[in-house]
């Protein structure tokens, strides 16, 4: 991951209003670098909430495609440019659950979390991640989307309660409970079979 | 056990710094002495350092599908470009049930026997059977019935492409 500098290293360019003062002047590049920057954040906030490779794709397409046909309406005296597309990413997301209610949760997934082995006589680093990985979409599957969503633009972008209520249309104050209760819930429902293996990755991670 | 009722509480916001110094002080204070909320702080502030870490990692795309969606992208937003994606806008899908419908009820007495269509092995072509009735209206709109009757039976995962150019509302989307 780090051998290489991306295309599409997530960092928000210094000048996001001059980039985006370019694009409105017509700079197919500017559209380029725009996406370039902030489609890895997008993507991965979209795959998050929608727990869905072609989901993920299809709403983030819709994003970009609306961002960049609004682009004049975007006030960066209101928001930053990232939160702005977390909006309209999120309100496409809700779209899309509303619509596959009892489809999103992806039960093979749920079913087959891969435990590592502990006491195996290879031990395989490479794979804690994954196994990580798993047990975190394990946990967000069966949060509600609210509370799914605040988890996920708190920890996984480390936005601020005061944007995560913009962007959840909410007040800031229920962005903190909605944090607070995805917290205690994903505590009790890691516990049972993540607890452990919570701890167990930590220690191997640590070796 | 009033006490850590209450302490249980403010674990989460404890954890994430955001109580004020008398409150965390006193949860702080109970927790030294009350070792069943102690090793509930420790099991939550162990979720909270999983999630800090793991969640900025979780679902990161691979280099070739953002290519793939910056290509749809633009073609998407090349304005005089045919379209013909098939994956279709998100929000259109509910309006497409009740105008799929609408236009069924429109064209049912036209169209005749409507509801044989469904029926895998009728011997004759639909389109002929449609496209000979006389009115110009209906043969306009015929094909896109055609499309839509394909498209919302049982599968119904696909929004009918009459929809594409509905115009985007996300409520939310402008601040
Ligand atoms: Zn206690």
């Amino acid at each position: 991951m780090a051998d290489q500098l991306s295309n599409y290293e997530e960092q928000s360019p210094a000048d996001v209003p001059a980039l985006i003062a370019r694009c409105l002047a017509g700079d197919q590049n500017s559209y380029t670098q725009l996406y370039n920057c902030f489609a890895t954040a997008m993507y991965r906030l979209c795959y998050s909430l929608l727990l869905n490779r072609q989901d993920a794709e299809d709403v983030m397409q819709d994003v970009f495609v609306y961002a960049f046909k609004n682009l004049r309406r975007y006030d960066s005296q209101k928001s930053a440019f990232k939160t702005w597309l977390c909006t309209i990413a999120v309100s496409r997301c809700r779209n899309m659950y509303r619509r596959k209610r009892f489809l999103l949760v992806d039960w093979s997934q749920l079913l087959h979390v891969q435990f590592p082995a502990p006491h195996s006589d290879m031990p395989e680093p490479a794979l804690t991640r994954k196994d990580a990985a798993d047990v975190i979409h394990a946990a967000l599957a069966e949060l509600s989307p609210r509370l799914r969503e605040a988890v996920v633009l708190r920890y996984g972008h480390g936005l601020t309660y005061r944007e995560i209520a913009d962007i959840m249309n909410c007040p800031p104050k229920t962005a903190e409970s909605r944090v607070r209760l995805a917290h205690e819930q994903l505590r009790s429902r890691l516990q049972p079979v993540g607890h452990t293996l919570l701890e167990e990755l930590w220690q191997v991670q640590e070796q | 056990m009033l006490q850590c009722h209450y302490t249980r509480a403010r674990i989460p916001a404890l954890i994430n710094q955001e109580l004020p110094i008398q409150t965390r002080r006193y949860v702080a204070r109970h927790l030294d002495h009350c070792s069943a909320c102690r090793a509930e702080f420790e099991r939550q502030k162990t979720v909270k350092q999983e999630l800090m870490r793991e969640l900025p990692h979780f679902g990161k795309p691979d280099e070739s599908a953002l290519e793939r969606i910056w290509a749809q992208v633009q073609s998407d937003l090349r304005p005089a470009a045919p379209r013909h994606n098939t994956r279709l806008p998100l929000k259109s899908y509910s309006f497409g049930g009740i105008i799929a419908g609408l236009l069924l009820v429109l064209l049912l007495p036209i169209a005749g026997n409507a509801g044989t269509m469904s029926v895998p092995h009728h011997p004759s072509p639909q389109i002929i059977v449609l496209t000979e009735t006389p009115t110009n209206r209906v043969a306009v709109a015929v094909p896109t019935l055609i499309a839509l009757v394909a498209q919302t039976a049982p599968g119904e995962t696909d929004t009918p492409t009459i929809l594409d150019n509905t115009p985007a509302t996300p409520s939310a989307a402008v601040p």
